[in-house]
């Protein structure tokens, strides 16, 4: 038997708890707790685990194309992209989403992707040094992009 | 004259399939898209299949497969090219799943989840673990969901996104999307796969 997920997550003091509920099989329930906070049941697909950022007053919950929005007080906000997401992170208000193809800003308020950088080959792991976000490429060079609200803003490779 | 018949059929493909497609198919998605890499690759494709029509026009009537989403028609019982109703001409001896490039893996391992990283591993729980694939039989496997779902896939400059049924060697099936990129040379390769 394998055991359902569960997993914690905890990040500048704070506490996230999943917990998978239910699972058929193409579909993952899982029950999202913020310590001493709201708690959010989402439907996740089931081929990834679920991965998980804590960005300020959101919680961001995805696996394969499949994003969930997590804010106190809110019903979860979902969004369903082309592209797997790899990573996300908190920009200026608004989100910006590195995929398996392409890095883009997210409006989650409006649905909508606001700018995006398509990318020739798929993309790997992402990380920021000062302002400037890197995202793994399959050239072996970073991808190298100083994200606003408004824009992706790609940089020249260095 | 039956071989008449068949060559003003081929014609009128062929006049067909030249016209320009629609502005919107070619638009560049992003400033490193590929400008008008597909419209190269239908030219060339378009190319070839006057180049080989001699040898196709005796089989060009019984090769359309109503079964298929795109029209195809080949010599002999193969199915070469197969064409959108938007004119875009897929030639599948230039599709191709890219090998190691850049990395010790190609694109076969990054789906199976050989590659020591997340996303691969992610991957492969899908494509092995789900599916039943394994290195021998997932490229062929990918290969013909792009040409039965061509005729319904999403283009955008270079880029193509077919979405439809993958079956595993087990029977097991799931729809998945297959991406793929025209390169300038006019092959399609293989970008990535995706559980949809």
């Amino acid at each position: 038997m394998i055991a359902p997920y569960a997993c914690r997550i905890i990040a500048d003091k704070r506490s996230v708890s999943l917990v998978e509920i239910a699972a058929s099989e193409s579909e993952r329930t899982v029950r999202v707790v913020a310590a001493g906070g709201p708690a959010w049941e989402v439907v996740l697909p089931i081929w990834y685990l679920p991965s998980i950022a804590i960005l300020g007053d959101t919680i961001a919950v995805w696996a394969a194309t499949r994003l969930f929005f997590l804010v106190s007080g809110k019903q979860a906000v979902r969004a369903d992209f082309d592209d797997e997401v790899h990573a996300v992170f908190a920009v200026d208000g608004r989100f910006c989403v590195v995929g398996e193809l392409s890095v883009f800003v997210y409006d989650a308020d409006r649905g909508a992707v606001v700018d995006r950088f398509q990318a020739d080959d798929v993309l790997g792991a992402s990380w920021w040094e000062g302002g400037r976000l890197f995202v793994e490429s399959a050239s072996g060079r970073p991808h190298m992009f100083s994200p606003s609200a408004d824009a992706v803003r790609p940089m020249p490779s260095q | 004259m039956p071989w008449l018949r068949h060559l003003a059929v081929l014609f009128a493909f062929v006049a067909a399939f030249a016209r320009p497609a629609p502005a919107s198919a070619f638009t560049p998605a992003s400033p490193e898209s590929r400008v008008g890499g597909f419209e190269v690759a239908a030219q060339l494709l378009v190319g070839e299949l006057a180049a080989a029509s001699c040898e196709q026009h005796q089989g060009i009537g019984a090769a359309y497969d109503e079964n298929a989403s795109g029209y195809r028609f080949a010599a002999g019982g193969g199915a070469r090219f197969i064409a959108r109703t938007g004119g875009e001409i897929l030639d599948v001896t230039r599709i191709r799943i890219p090998g190691p490039r850049n990395s010790p893996f190609g694109k076969v391992d990054y789906l199976l989840g050989n590659v020591g990283s997340v996303e691969s591993v992610g991957k492969g729980g899908f494509f092995r673990g789900v599916l039943g694939f394994g290195e021998g039989n997932l490229g062929p496997a990918l290969e013909r969901h792009l040409i039965e779902n061509f005729g319904t896939a999403t283009i955008e400059g270079s880029r193509i996104r077919a979405v439809g049924t993958l079956v595993g060697p087990g029977g097991r099936s799931a729809t998945v999307q297959s991406v793929w990129q025209v390169t300038p040379e006019g092959f399609v390769d293989l970008i990535t796969a995706v559980p949809r």
